[in-house]
């Protein structure tokens, strides 16, 4: 084929203009962020929560539980007055923690109490961090990237050390998810209800409210919510364990293998600015993990009044100074946001 | 954040990946026409390829993009057209390369050429797009890879790796967008130097130049693509790029089993889904959902290189016996 000259010559012209077109319109190979957020809010119901099934479960053992006592020394008054709060920022660090405060299983100074237990129940290694806190603005999160919407990962500890985290664990992996009222230190990521997912805002005094899966009982608890409280973090992942005091019975067809044993992350309120962490360890011989239900009742012996699940199986990660109290085989697993208790010693 | 530039006097942005995307074409352009001339290829055809190149590899890298982000596209049930708005960004290098590889076979049946020789000559050009796509990444927020494990080597060899400020720590992660770029711009000499000897000497088999791309470019992308920490193009846990990069090494295997007569094909491929499949696993334990001895990412990454390089072996040893027999 010899194409005529004037063929020719229209089809460079064409090419050309095509060419000079795409600086102007081809702003990324990512989606841009203008586009994302507009996406994020299009439409206030998901028909889906999750884009993927990123979880492998094993099988469930047997098992059997003791209870748990609080420690004591978790209900020592902190002085809060003079305490200022630290920023509401997702990017603002918490304050140098003291190093002599920390102790092997602990930590402690003026505006923050940190107690650490390892206790065994259900057959399996679980950790509680006891945490008080003199101002709700310890009660903080963090992303691994230098945005809201940044898709990089990173180690929990990592995370928690760059914050000046003195206990945190792992987050609710929310770029992963496709609805939720997504809130981070007063940035809000999304802001959808889910059919099938319980929802968790923690509110400007550091309390926690719970909201169960349900299109219309999500949308009309933020509204009340809205009219008496900010969100100032906001969780999507759950099951809800526990609700004002009374463990949650947990829906069949909920995601993440409820019914069978596996490492779970769970944080609990149980006072005013009393809060705790719980991880279990799983998938090992010597800790196969625990089931939900089984999860709810650790939160429930504990003492948690508002009691919520996280990220489990790998992501599963308790974070105290720096690195990782929930000694496991598996290696620390990158994630994207993180949940931490800092100082505001200094503020 | 999409780096913009006002051009004085022009009123409205310009962004600089699809700057560098359009130096890119222009370049690939500037690789083809003389080429074609030396190689006598019929007038306009490498006009008609580059034509038919910008709108399939637009329009094939950003359907494939929407394809694998239907969840972010909540209006698109109501307007589909939406999908075409390319101005929000969002495209996929697996669906540029089947684009410019359906422009390839549509233009050599216009031009009456056969398809090996348009891509003979097409992919050298393509190393050159991508190269200035992969410096274009630069611009925006993909391109980043893992945060470093050896700080110490972040602070020794500064310009591979992007300094970021985290919290109070400082964090250096793996610049895969230059390392991709890089990567390109040796392919480009590479197979520019095929094509000019193939030119020169005869092509001892159809196509060599386009399947040594397939099998250089498909092996590089498995490890390139590991280290990236974008989350673009995800499909559960795996990057759809790596996925596309196998099957780029794979279909030049296939292409080439094809012509060979007294091979064990079982053989060839049974030794490809091995090193698949050590590659699968290995991404799983740098996603740390396994735990297999001690990994770190340096371990799993070295392990990757040799699966990386198996799947490039097994091409070539059978290019090589190919060629053997053609000359026996």
């Amino acid at each position: 084929m010899i194409m005529s000259k004037i063929t020719l010559t229209l089809l460079s012209l064409l090419t050309v203009c095509l060419v000079l077109a795409i600086p102007f319109v081809v702003p990324s190979a990512a989606i841009t962020e203008e586009a994302f957020i507009r996406n994020q809010t299009a439409s206030d119901e998901a028909e889906e929560d999750f884009d993927e099934d990123g979880f492998d479960f094993l099988e469930e053992a047997g098992v059997k539980h003791r209870a748990l006592w609080a420690g004591t020394g978790i209900s020592d008054i902190l002085p809060s007055s003079g305490v200022r709060s630290l920023p509401i920022d997702l990017f603002t660090p918490g304050s140098a923690p003291v190093e002599s405060g920390y102790t092997e299983t602990g930590y402690r100074d003026e505006t923050i109490i940190v107690e650490l237990e390892q206790e065994r129940m259900f057959d399996s290694d679980v950790y509680i961090a006891y945490v008080k806190i003199a101002t709700p603005s310890q009660l903080r999160t963090a992303v691994a990237g230098k945005k809201i919407s940044a898709t990089s990962t990173n180690l929990t500890t990592t995370i928690s050390r760059a914050y000046n985290g003195i206990v945190a664990v792992n987050g609710d992996y929310f770029i992963k998810t496709k609805a939720g009222y997504i809130v981070r230190e007063g940035q809000t990521y999304r802001e959808k209800t889910s059919k099938n997912m319980d929802l968790l805002l923690i509110d400007e005094l550091g309390d926690f409210h719970i909201l169960k899966h349900g299109h219309d009982n999500q949308a009309n608890g933020i509204k009340a919510f809205l009219s008496e409280h900010s969100i100032v973090n906001g969780f999507f992942f759950g099951p809800a364990l526990v609700v004002d005091g009374e463990v949650q019975e947990i829906p069949e067809n909920y995601q993440f293998a409820p019914f069978t044993k596996n490492p779970r992350a769970g944080i609990a309120q149980l006072d005013i600015l009393t809060y705790a962490i719980v991880v279990v360890n799983g998938r090992t011989e010597g800790s196969a993990g625990v089931k939900m239900a089984e999860f709810a009742e650790i939160m429930k012996e504990i003492g948690a009044q508002q009691a919520y699940n996280l990220d489990g199986g790998n992501s599963a990660t308790l974070a105290f100074h720096g690195k990782v109290f929930n000694a496991k085989p598996q290696e620390e697993r990158s994630v994207t946001d993180i949940i931490y208790f800092a100082s505001a010693i200094g503020e | 954040m999409e780096a913009q530039f006002v051009i004085p006097g022009l009123g409205f942005p310009v962004y600089g990946y699809g700057l560098f995307a359009a130096i890119g074409i222009l370049l690939a352009a500037l690789w083809m026409l003389p080429s074609a001339r030396r190689s006598r290829m019929p007038r306009g055809s490498v006009c008609l390829f580059l034509l038919l190149g910008t709108v399939l590899g637009l329009l094939g890298s950003r359907l494939l993009f929407c394809v694998f982000n239907m969840d972010v596209f909540t209006e698109t049930f109501e307007n589909p057209w939406l999908m075409l708005k390319i101005s929000d960004g969002g495209f996929s290098m697996t669906g540029l390369l089947l684009g410019l590889f359906l422009a390839g076979c549509l233009s050599a049946r216009i031009a009456h050429v056969t398809k090996w020789q348009i891509l003979n000559l097409a992919v050298p050009g393509i190393c050159l797009l991508i190269m200035m796509l992969r410096l274009g990444e630069r611009f925006t927020d993909i391109g980043i890879g893992k945060a470093l494990q050896a700080e110490a080597l972040g602070r020794s060899v500064p310009f591979l790796f992007s300094e970021e400020t985290f919290g109070i720590l400082t964090e250096y992660r793996l610049k895969v967008w230059l390392y991709e770029a890089i990567t390109a711009g040796v392919l480009f000499i590479l197979l520019a130097v095929i094509y000019h000897r193939d030119l020169q000497s005869g092509e001892p088999t159809p196509g060599r130049c386009a399947l040594r791309f397939a099998i250089l470019y498909g092996s590089s992308q498995i490890l390139w693509e590991s280290m990236r920490d974008d989350q673009h193009m995800m499909l559960w846990m795996a990057k759809f790029g790596q996925i596309g990069a196998a099957l780029l090494c794979l279909a030049a295997l296939g292409v080439l089993l094809h012509r060979a007569s007294s091979v064990k094909k079982t053989l060839y491929w049974v030794l490809a889904v091995l090193c698949l499949g050590i590659a699968a696993l290995v991404e799983f334990s740098l996603d740390g959902r396994i735990t297999i001895g001690h990994p770190t990412h340096l371990r799993d990454w070295i392990i990757l290189l040799f699966c990386a390089g198996g799947l490039y072996l097994l091409p070539r040893l059978l290019e090589k016996r190919i060629e053997r027999e053609k000359k026996a």
